[in-house]
């Protein structure tokens, strides 16, 4: 029994789960669902399809070098049981896998640091630009836009 | 003896049986349906497989003749001389020959034609070409009439002959007619060989069977022979002439001193000589027959010694009996299977392939080198175990043993995690997990996955410690929250704006101004009139006032408002379509009273009139046709 | 007779169970891409004269994997959008199981050391020290 990666997206095949396809090369193909082989059928390129793995590690959206990657691998060396190795191995496991999510969280934060000004600059832009619109229309709106607005004059008048 | 069964050659129809069988096999075997709006492609691809399949089946049948029917370089030279004098050797390669040629015109035949197809461009040009190669492949057929006869008369023939094992032991009876050949056939097998007193009562080869020493025999009849040339011997005495040439068999020579056959003495022996040469180096027995009419001893001198002379210079042995009496029939018929058998041995002792059977017998030793005792070496703990006994108690128990204790086969089934080879036998029967969250614990497994982790812990150390972790959690403001909430409402209403703006644009479905009076209420006024910012109180109290004043009723109510509010764009929709056309009242009533009364009779009889709920079809095609797929019967 | 049909009436109707049928199953790219390669292009390029392809074989465009039946054909195929787009397809390096697993978080599978392994040495040290 074995977890194969789809060929496609990249998720886990569950044994007795998804499907085999065998080209005329007796090159394989596996995938996790009937979206996934109708999507290779279909010829598209994972790398091109938003919801694949293979997309968000090619467009920078998730960690692609890591060393968390080393553990998890193909081993085609046949290794003797030990009961010691094995509980180590059972324990590192969720020690990387651990370590692994800490690590992406740390990525996406990363990734998403600057688009909170660029929010707050929209919003403000927004605000400049359709007062007309705002339903209540507060006083303290009004406030908040009038001393962005100083804000800018001040910083313009520092950068002459 | 099933080498050479010529029994089960198919028959080979006529030329025209032929081309019918082929056609109609075409006809059933292949689609028939084509319409010429059919993609091109699919209509070349009709016929050209129609012209293929017609040819894979004449290809077949060809085939099958040209593999059935035995080929002269390559049977028995018996055989192959025996058809030559039956069916004349060149007639029949011919006539092979012509059906090979045959299959190979009708194979170009199809190829010319499937390729024209290529470029046929239309229905009929398609259908023409068909019919052309068809036409051919059957003109083709049609020349081959007289082989595919020929053949056919071979094969029945072929059918009819006796089956001669060339290779088996073999006595084979040979003499003039008359001399008593087909009554010891008849004495010594099975065979049932017609016996009548006059010459070529038997006029092919016969064949019977017996067993001798536990072996089976093969006795083969001849017809009689003459003395004269070879060139002028007739099909009859040419088989007997073949059987013993090429049939490595013991020889019969059947003599009747009698004279009663019709042939003297001196004639047989004359015979015996002319035909002598076929005879090379096979075991001969010279058989006297009839020895109740005529004994050896009785011959004159001369004849005598004539008998004595082939005796001694051909080693011919001599042995008498005589049919009718039964005397010596069996004495004579070992003696040449004994005769036979030395023969075979002697000839197996000379021949190439007995070496084979030597160098088995052969036991080759090597020569010793020295003096050196070489003994084979046992290691010790094997030598002194005891050696295993069943009836031993204390032997050692075996793997059956175990499973004969534990509820015998199908109950017990073994262990074989016992013999595991691991570090702490402990371990032997420890469940290995597989999987963990999607992922392959094989995949982790790591002789040094220890120090890997340690460096992995190290790094994260040294992470958190340069502050790869921290983040300063950006907690929002109230100003910011309140700015962030302002502008999407301020988005909210300009994506509003911007629909309705779309929907006013045109490309869309018109309400007719009835229709959208119809849905809207006093309550939609409301709402409109509040979200623009005007107060609508005021409206609103006139439409219930009103309302209120003229009825109780709540139809009536809306109806008012309606009025009221279509009224203000100017537009009256809603004609009566009961006065239409009509001058006046009174002209109305007339026409409501003809109405009645030309309803009278339908109604009296319950008939169907204009009013009533028309159903036009009452079957409609669509909803009764096609077939069900699987799954649900409404979803037609 | 019925009405012939008009070409390409209804576009939006694609018959996909058919198209994508194995048995009309065309060269992937990762295939082409190895066709692409010095010594396999040129084989394709001059192929022995079969009489069941189009064009016997002769005009094959070896980015597309499609037979034309004359060299002009060819031509013009070479000008058109589909080719020039199905080349630009095929100069990018292929998609395959390696890069699924990689992206999975795998790393490169681990085949040992030619000429027996380390860790099989070491574990049997270590069932001798035990």
């Amino acid at each position: 029994m074995h977890i194969t990666r789809c060929y496609f997206c990249s998720g886990p095949c569950y044994p007795g789960h998804g499907t085999m396809f065998v080209r005329n090369d007796s090159k394989t193909f596996r995938f996790c669902r009937s979206k996934c082989h109708k999507n290779f059928k279909m010829k598209r390129n994972p790398r091109k399809i938003r919801w694949t793995k293979a997309f968000r590690k090619a467009a920078g959206k998730e960690m692609t070098i890591d060393s968390t990657f080393e553990f998890e691998k193909r081993r085609n060396v046949p290794v003797r049981y030990d009961r010691n190795l094995m509980a180590t191995t059972v324990k590192a496991m969720k020690r990387v896998q651990e370590i692994r999510a800490k690590r992406e969280r740390a990525f996406f934060k990363n990734r998403m640091a600057g688009k909170k000004d660029q929010e707050r600059a929209e919003n403000v832009k927004i605000l400049q630009q359709n007062i007309e619109l705002a339903p209540t229309a507060s006083q303290r709106v009004k406030n908040q836009v009038a001393k962005i607005q100083e804000q800018k004059l001040d910083q313009m008048e520092m950068d002459n | 003896m099933s080498l050479y069964n010529f029994k089960k050659i198919q028959p080979v129809p006529t030329s025209t049986d032929f081309v019918d069988i082929v056609l109609s096999k075409t006809q059933r075997k292949t689609p028939t349906v084509i319409h010429k709006n059919y993609n091109i492609g699919r209509i070349r691809q009709f016929y050209m497989r129609k012209v293929k399949f017609t040819q894979d089946s004449f290809d077949e049948k060809f085939k099958l003749i040209l593999d059935e029917f035995p080929k002269l370089d390559d049977i028995h030279p018996f055989y192959a001389d025996l058809m030559n004098v039956l069916y004349d050797k060149d007639h029949y390669k011919l006539a092979l020959g012509q059906v090979n040629t045959a299959r190979h015109l009708i194979d170009q035949v199809a190829k010319d034609y499937c390729r024209l197809m290529k470029f046929g461009d239309s229905l009929y040009r398609c259908k023409q070409l068909k019919k052309a190669a068809l036409g051919r492949m059957a003109t083709v057929m049609k020349r081959q009439k007289d082989s595919l006869a020929y053949l056919e008369q071979v094969r029945q023939h072929l059918a009819r002959l006796p089956s001669i094992d060339p290779n088996t032991r073999t006595l084979l009876i040979c003499g003039y007619p008359n001399v008593g050949k087909s009554s010891f056939i008849n004495k010594i097998t099975r065979a049932d060989v017609d016996v009548q007193p006059y010459a070529f009562t038997t006029k092919s080869l016969f064949v019977g069977h017996m067993d001798y020493k536990y072996l089976r025999w093969q006795v083969i009849d001849t017809p009689g022979i003459l003395d004269h040339p070879l060139e002028e011997r007739n099909t009859i005495e040419m088989q007997s002439i073949t059987a013993m040439a090429h049939l490595r068999s013991c020889i019969m020579f059947f003599m009747d001193l009698s004279e009663q056959c019709g042939y003297s003495v001196v004639d047989q022996v004359k015979l015996f000589h002319s035909i002598k040469p076929l005879f090379a180096n096979k075991p001969i027995m010279l058989v006297i027959n009839k020895i109740d009419q005529a004994k050896p001893e009785d011959l004159p001198e001369d004849q005598k010694k004539m008998i004595e002379e082939i005796m001694e210079k051909d080693a011919a042995t001599v042995v008498t009996m005589s049919c009718y009496l039964d005397e010596g029939v069996m004495q004579v018929r070992n003696a040449s299977c004994d005769k036979l058998l030395a023969a075979r041995v002697e000839m197996k002792m000379k021949g190439q392939k007995i070496n084979d059977v030597i160098n088995k017998i052969h036991l080759a030793e090597p020569v010793a080198r020295d003096n050196v005792v070489r003994a084979p070496q046992i290691p010790a703990a094997a030598a002194n175990r005891p050696k295993f006994d069943i009836k031993d108690p204390n032997r050692r128990r075996l793997e059956r043993d175990i499973e004969a204790e534990n509820g015998g086969a199908g109950v017990f089934s073994a262990d074989y995690k016992k013999r595991y080879d691991l570090a702490d036998s402990e371990w032997k029967y420890d469940v290995i997990p597989e999987f963990w969250e999607g992922h392959n614990v094989a995949d982790f497994i790591d002789p040094d996955i220890e120090e890997k982790l340690e460096a992995l812990e190290r790094e994260e150390e040294r992470l958190e410690k340069e502050g790869f972790y921290d983040s300063a959690e950006e907690i929002m403001d109230s100003d910011e929250e309140e700015l962030k909430a302002t502008a999407e409402s301020i988005r909210e209403k300009k994506k509003l704006i911007v629909q309705a703006h779309r929907a006013a644009k045109g490309n869309r479905n018109l309400i007719p101004k009835m229709v959208a009076g119809r849905n809207s209420t006093v309550d939609d006024m409301n709402d409109h009139l509040s979200k623009m910012g005007i107060d609508a109180s005021a409206v609103m109290d006139r439409a219930r006032s009103v309302t209120r004043k003229r009825t109780r009723s709540e139809s009536r109510a809306d109806d008012s408002v309606r009025e009221a509010s279509v009224a203000e764009r100017g537009s009256t929709l809603v004609r009566d379509r009961s006065t239409a056309g009509l001058r006046n009242v009174k002209q109305k009533v007339e026409a409501d009273k003809q109405k009645k009364v030309s309803q009278r009779r339908p109604n009296l009889f319950a008939k169907r009139g204009e009013a009533d709920r028309d159903i036009q079809t009452k079957m409609p095609k669509h909803l009764f046709s096609g077939k069900a797929a699987v799954g649900k019967r409404d979803r037609r | 007779m019925g009405r012939l049909r008009r070409s390409r009436t209804h576009h939006g109707i694609r018959d996909n169970s058919r198209k994508f049928r194995t048995r009309a199953y065309t060269k992937d790219l990762d295939q082409i891409h190895d066709d692409l390669k010095g010594e396999n292009f040129a084989k394709l390029k001059s192929q022995p004269i079969d009489a069941d392809k189009t064009g016997l074989g002769q005009h094959y465009c070896v980015h597309c994997a499609r037979y034309f039946p004359n060299d002009d054909q060819l031509q013009q195929h070479e000008k058109t959008k589909l080719h020039k787009r199905r080349v630009k397809k095929t100069l990018e390096e292929p998609y395959t199981q390696k890069e699924a697993d990689a992206a999975a978080g795998m790393g490169a599978a681990d085949n040992g050391k030619r000429g027996g392994s380390s860790h099989q040495s070491r574990n049997a040290e270590d069932v001798k020290m035990q």
